[in-house]
């Protein structure tokens, strides 16, 4: 009993010093991060929506494996998880979101040889896709 | 006043206290006696050590790094760096589609994919990290054998680096060829003597082959630089795809059916089958190519008859 007291103390003083620390560190975090978001939670949320679709319903997830969306578990191309943590595109295009926007809707351009078909999207649909495919 | 004499009368915690020290004392005094943990460089450190190194290898350097950093597009890093980049630092981290040199492949823990350090890091850290060099892990401190305009060059060409193609880094890496280097592209893919008799079949050794287990080559080959690998610690950045469950998938790099030998040939040369791959040709040996692949089986999701 006694030897815990100097280690509740401890943690007391300890949560005391950090409960107003931490809390005007997320107010300040908050304030600062908040205007940095142009669209409100609900219209990236939409976006979200639409890449989840578009994944779908133009066959991407009939070859590809993406642990966020459990319907895509295809064994063809590879795996697309992590994304944003990529370096290349195939293996031989650096990777950034313009480049993989370009390379979704040409593949061929970028790897002459791939297997994978030019999918049937918009710029604007293309871009959805590696918006999602980005997001962590 | 009233809490010291608290802690003078708890005689039991103070004797539990230094028994427990005293075990802990006596455990790694027996492990290093004993020589429990291997400082074998053909296999890495397990995963608990190596997250620990890596964390505070990240720490110690966040601790010291420097925020003023220059504006890096006043450097020269299309000539001058590129041209420190392929005499000092090409050998050991290789270059977009540029495999290293194979002593490098040797050491441990593996000189880091170039890349992936690139994408991730600040110039900051890795300005220190040239600079500095980092203890026990080959990095050499390069503060006082190149200036400080030098290092910063190496820095804006390794933020470049992730942005190029292989054929723009080659096409870079040629325009640079008029300083003294002797790390061409040429050169570095070019074997010993020495490497090539190790190359022949003939003078493979039964014996060494048999020894080597898959996940040991494929450490020795350093494949987990870029790529996650089950049973391997690594970093896990993705520079090429995860490898592990490769085998179920239908193609090798999009483009080549996937059996067995199409493995093992893809491993053994890259470039013959996709050109403009990042993927470099390390010289991997048939027999070692074959037990990578025998590896690459072994953790897929279920072992397919194969």
């Amino acid at each position: 009993m006694q030897k815990m007291t100097i280690f509740s103390s401890f943690f007391t003083i300890a949560s005391a010093l950090s409960m107003p620390l931490s809390v005007t560190f997320a107010a300040a975090l908050s304030i600062w991060t908040f205007p940095n978001h142009a669209e409100s939670p609900k219209a990236q949320g939409d976006k979200q929506e639409q890449g989840k679709t578009l994944m779908i319903t133009k066959g991407c997830s009939s070859c590809h494996q993406l642990t966020k969306l459990p319907a895509a578990k295809g064994l063809v191309g590879p795996p697309l998880d992590n994304m944003a943590a990529q370096s290349y595109i195939a293996g031989v295009l650096p990777n950034s979101r313009e480049n993989l926007t370009q390379f979704l809707l040409e593949p061929q351009k970028f790897h002459a040889d791939t297997a994978m078909p030019t999918p049937d999207i918009t710029q604007q649909e293309a871009r959805r896709l590696a918006d999602y495919l980005w997001q962590e | 006043m009233t809490k010291t004499i608290h802690i003078k009368l708890n005689k039991k915690f103070y004797s539990i206290a230094a028994l427990a020290l005293f075990l802990i004392g006596a455990l790694i005094f027996s492990l290093v006696y004993f020589g429990v943990y291997n400082v074998s460089a053909l296999t890495g450190h397990t995963t608990p050590v190596y997250k620990f190194l890596e964390h505070a290898r990240i720490q110690a350097v966040d601790a010291r790094i420097d925020d003023e950093v220059p504006d890096l597009s006043t450097f020269n890093w299309q000539t001058s760096g590129i041209a420190n980049y392929k005499r000092h630092c090409v050998a050991c981290h290789g270059a977009p589609g540029v495999a290293p040199e194979p002593f490098s492949l040797g050491m441990m823990p593996p000189p880091s994919a170039i890349v992936r350090v690139a994408r991730q890091r600040s110039p900051a850290e890795l300005f220190w990290v040239i600079e500095n060099g980092i203890k026990m892990s080959g990095m050499p401190a390069w503060k006082y054998r190149l200036s400080d305009d030098e290092q910063w060059e190496l820095v804006a060409l390794l933020k470049k680096l992730p942005t190029l193609s292989k054929s723009e880094y080659a096409q870079l890496a040629q325009k640079s060829t008029g300083t003294v280097t002797n790390n061409t592209i040429k050169d570095i893919l070019s074997q010993t003597p020495e490497e090539q008799a190790l190359a022949k079949p003939t003078s493979t050794q039964q014996s060494a082959g048999e020894a080597l287990s898959g996940q040991v080559a494929m450490q020795q080959y350093n494949c987990s630089s870029c790529h996650v690998i089950d049973g391997i610690a690594s970093a896990t950045y993705h520079v090429g795809p995860p490898l592990n469950n490769m085998v179920n998938r239908r193609f090798i790099a999009g483009t080549l059916p996937t059996t067995r030998e199409n493995l093992i040939q893809w491993i053994m040369n890259p470039p013959h089958f996709k050109p403009q791959s990042l993927m470099p040709n390390l010289h991997v040996k048939r027999h070692h190519a074959e037990i990578m692949v025998d590896y690459l089986y072994q953790i897929a999701d279920d072992n397919q008859s194969y």
